[in-house]
């Protein structure tokens, strides 16, 4: 660096000082004032020897300068010529970050032999870095890379990576190298679209095309009209742009009524799309027909009584905000089935209200399609159809039948259920064939699993899994859900459960009624997103769903005794509005999934846990176990993300800037051999692990092995290179030597981050009594 | 949901077979260290083992292995070194939650 002199200054009146600033490179300016946003220009001198280059980098004040340092850490220019720039704080943060000040410093880069090669690798290394930036971040770096400020929508085109390659490749984006300056040069309207090529690349459609998307409508016709120019159809019902332009349904709306029933699935079933309220009875098509739907507020809540012995009521909008999806996917279309596997105890073949996949069900106990369960049938326990009936219960939370005048609906109310009743037999080979290689294991999409135990290190399990997610679904992998457990009060940890803490299913935590963590369910730093499992039906609001056919009662008929219950419109006692647990929040989480996947099912496996997790909705904001991560997500081990957001998930899916994962990456770093007595008096141990590799982060493993005879005395901490610090686990009621050998943690909750650099692993035992020996650790890093 | 946790004596899944097997455990998997060395005629001959298939690597599925008796499973334990026996309690039974 040598002492050269960048005047800053800025170009509006946003700031309280209107100031002018000399800096000499590296050297920091003064804080210029408080600010949300402002035009800066910096005039760069001529008169510098070997340097060509000035970077721009811009700081607020503690709180947000490592956000804003990303944000113009590459706004380079060559010196001589002016910047000019724009830095809109509210853009990047939560607009009600108050900022206190903005400071400008500069560095001047040491003199390169700079070549067209260079600068195009330069551009390369920007779109990674841009790409790998969150969104409102880029911004600022599209402005200086691309010569104009590009609003969050335009910015979300220049996001895209592979469209900026292939701009660049086919020669509408060029780099010109003139005179020491780099431009970015477009061709003007090649097509004659009217269009000119910037705005083709804002709007990212083909500069050679004037239909782009080849559906016989231009582009300028699409754009006024509020279509898609790059899809033949614009609102994803399956119906081409052009039938519907010049035919009765709305090609900008896939549910041209309002009704909750997309087009196609109205024109499937002979109904009238454009009819919101057929028989005039003042209640949306899609809305009615099932009579238990108004007790189902997971669905739809709108505040009126709960569920509950106690009368507590429900909170208007705690609901899974689904309703918002089905006028584009329920579940089935004209050329779609949507197939959800139910491993359980049984699932009800002949229920009135679900639609079972026989070719695809399985009985492990007699080897029949019929999933039924069997063995819990004859019990004279009033109590068991909560039990027997449980995967029936189930089945009716992913897909009750929905509008057919019975009982309740389900997340995806028109999907096949493949149902079975592996928990009566449980043997891993009979689970090997319902989770891979059975009949017609390919279609099934999603297999929800609402069992599980409180330690299970059997690695059997994620064999099958790593196969499945590998092959099913046309290499895609099918999407394996897992209920988080139940055990909190007995100090549970869903990270105690290989059938949970792998990187290949999702698990799920529950949220009573209050959008808070059900006092049953498990926390876990391995838990990827939550949903609905109410509390018990005798304190506050549970789920409804199907049970058994005649099998569930009233309150009163158990003489005041806790158990399945339900309520006058079920008069063939076939329903209970008492359900709950993780088993009832899993299901959820299958049903928005598989919705998800209707709508984009080109999705992988690992598509869909990034999805779930970018899109979860935060909820109990006041918990002070919510950390954000340095990719700027926030996980808790209660809530995983949050609230699973099918709408989220599938507008952000469907978006053309969406892009699917690259080819998986892992690396592993381990420290053998410590042989360290573990103190047994509260006291941490830390220990450190440099990851060398650069990897974006999808799920982390890490080994423990240990010699401790209680090794739920244990408490681990996990923290990331970027100081993202998780509860691996904490002391529970493992009362044995369970992590001898390693026993392999999961965790979730460094999504998106960079593996890269050192992590800390903190021990340390709780309890006096037993004491123990650390042996070694080992941690795995998954992602791309 | 299923019956709420209790407190519970932990064990591993995954262990060696016991020298007795009680009235509410039973077999539920076997595992081969080195599938190249296994005689599965003499598994059928010695123990009454009968190969239904074999999955993942080394997991195998036996018609018979729930009615193995308990001097059986013992030599299984003595002689076999090459086989891992896993079995399953009762309580700790996958269960609904």
């Amino acid at each position: 660096m040598s002492g050269s002199k960048v005047n800053i200054t800025t170009l509006d009146g946003a700031f309280e000082y209107n100031t002018t600033t000399t800096l000499y490179a590296g050297e920091q300016s003064s804080a210029l004032g408080s600010v949300k946003s402002g035009y800066f220009q910096v005039v760069l001198p001529e008169d510098l020897n070997n340097e060509r280059f000035v970077r721009i980098r811009i700081s607020g004040g503690e709180s947000i300068d490592a956000d804003l340092d990303g944000v113009v850490d590459d706004a380079f220019t060559k010196l001589g010529g002016t910047l000019e720039f724009y830095v809109s704080v509210s853009s990047l943060r939560d607009e009600n970050v108050t900022i206190s000040a903005i400071s400008l410093f500069a560095n001047a880069l040491l003199d390169q032999n700079i070549t067209e090669e260079l600068l195009a690798d330069e551009l390369q290394k920007s779109v990674e870095r841009i790409y790998r930036l969150p969104l409102a971040h880029t911004q600022r770096s599209i402005s200086d890379l691309y010569g104009f400020i590009p609003n969050k929508s335009e910015s979300r085109v220049l996001n895209n990576p592979k469209l900026l390659q292939e701009l660049y490749t086919h020669g509408f984006m060029e780099l010109l190298f003139q005179g020491g300056d780099v431009r970015v040069l477009m061709s003007s309207d090649e097509d004659g679209d009217g269009i000119v090529w910037q705005e083709e690349l804002l709007a990212g459609t083909d500069p050679k095309r004037a239909d782009s998307d080849g559906d016989g409508l231009e582009d300028p016709l699409e754009i006024s009209s509020g279509l898609n120019p790059l899809s033949s159809d614009s609102d994803f019902d399956t119906l081409l742009d052009s039938d519907e332009q010049y035919g009765s349904t709305n090609p900008a709306k896939s549910d041209s009524d309002g009704d909750y029933l997309p087009d196609n699935f109205e024109l499937m079933r002979g109904s009238d799309p454009n009819n919101a309220d057929e028989n005039g009875n003042a209640i949306l098509d899609g809305l009615e027909g099932d009579p238990l739907f108004q007790y189902q507020w997971h669905l739809l809540n709108d505040g009126s009584a709960g569920n509950n012995t106690k009368g507590v009521e429900n909170i208007a909008g705690n609901d899974l905000g689904i309703l918002s999806v089905y006028g584009s996917v329920l579940g089935k279309s004209t050329n779609y089935e949507t197939i959800v596997q139910v491993v359980d105890t049984g699932v009800e073949a002949l229920h009135e209200d679900l639609d079972i996949d026989t070719f695809r069900s399985f009985n492990a106990i007699n080897k029949t399609t019929d999933p039924t369960a069997t063995e819990f049938v004859s019990s004279i326990d009033k109590t068991a159809p909560l039990v027997v009936g449980h995967g029936t219960a189930v089945a009716g939370i992913v897909a009750a039948k929905a509008n057919n005048g019975k009982g309740v609906r389900g997340v995806v109310p028109y999907a096949k259920i493949a149902g079975s009743n592996w928990l009566e037999e449980q043997s891993i080979y009979e689970l090997e064939r319902l989770w891979f290689s059975g009949k017609g294991a390919n279609e099934i999409q999603v297999s929800n699993n609402s069992w599980g135990g409180y330690f299970i290190n059997d690695e059997s399990y994620e064999e099958i899994l790593a196969l499945a997610t590998k092959q099913l679904r046309d290499g895609k992998g099918r999407i394996f859900v897992f209920a988080g457990g139940n055990e909190r009060q007995d100090a549970g940890n869903s990270n105690l459960s290989y059938l949970t803490n792998n990187r290949f299913g999702i698990a799920v935590a529950s949220l009573n009624h209050e959008k808070r963590y059900a006092s049953y369910s498990n926390p876990g730093s391995n838990i990827l997103v939550s949903a609905y499992g109410g509390e018990f039906f005798y304190t506050a609001p549970t789920i409804a769903t199907t049970l058994l056919t005649g099998r569930s009662y009233y309150e009163s008929e158990l003489g005041g005794q806790k158990g399945a219950l339900t309520v006058d419109e079920d008069t063939a006692r076939s329903y209970t509005i008492a359900f709950n647990g993780t088993s009832s929040a899993a299901p959820m989480v299958s049903g928005a999934i598989a919705l998800t996947l209707q709508a984009c099912p080109t999705l992988s496996y690992r598509d869909v846990r990034r999805l779930v997790a970018h899109t979860a909705i935060k909820v109990d904001e006041n918990s002070s176990e919510w950390i954000q991560n340095g990719a700027g997500l926030w996980h808790s081990i209660n809530y995983g993300y949050g609230l699973v957001n099918a709408k989220g998930m599938i507008d952000e899916c469907r978006s053309r800037y969406f892009t699917h994962l690259p080819q998986e990456l892992n690396a592993s770093v381990a420290l053998s051999n410590i042989n360290q007595l573990i103190a047994d008096n509260n006291t941490t141990q830390s220990y450190t692990l440099n990851f060398t590799e650069e990897i974006e982060i999808e799920w982390v493993g890490l080994h423990v092995d240990t010699d401790h005879p209680y090794c739920g005395d244990l408490s681990i901490e996990l923290i990331s290179p970027q100081g993202t610090a998780t509860s691996i686990v904490k002391p529970n009621e493992v009362r044995f030597n369970g992590y001898e050998g390693g026993f392999r943690f999961g965790s979730n909750a460094f999504m998106d981050e960079n593996a890269q650099g050192v992590w800390h692993v903190r021990i340390r035992d709780e309890y006096t009594k037993d004491s123990g020996i650390l042996k070694s650790i080992k941690l795995e890093i998954y992602g791309h | 949901m299923g019956t709420k946790g209790k407190l519970l004596l932990f064990l591993l899944l995954s262990v060696e077979i016991f020298a007795f097997q009680t009235k509410t455990e039973r077999l539920y998997n076997i595992r081969f260290h080195d599938m190249n060395s296994v005689n599965f005629e003499r598994l059928k001959s010695d123990y009454g083992l009968t190969l239904e298939y074999c999955i993942l690597d080394g997991l195998c599925a036996f018609s018979s292995l729930s009615e193995l008796s308990k001097e059986a499973q013992e030599g299984i334990v003595k002689n076999e070194p090459n086989i891992k026996l896993f079995r399953i309690q009762k309580e700790f039974r996958m269960k609904p939650y």
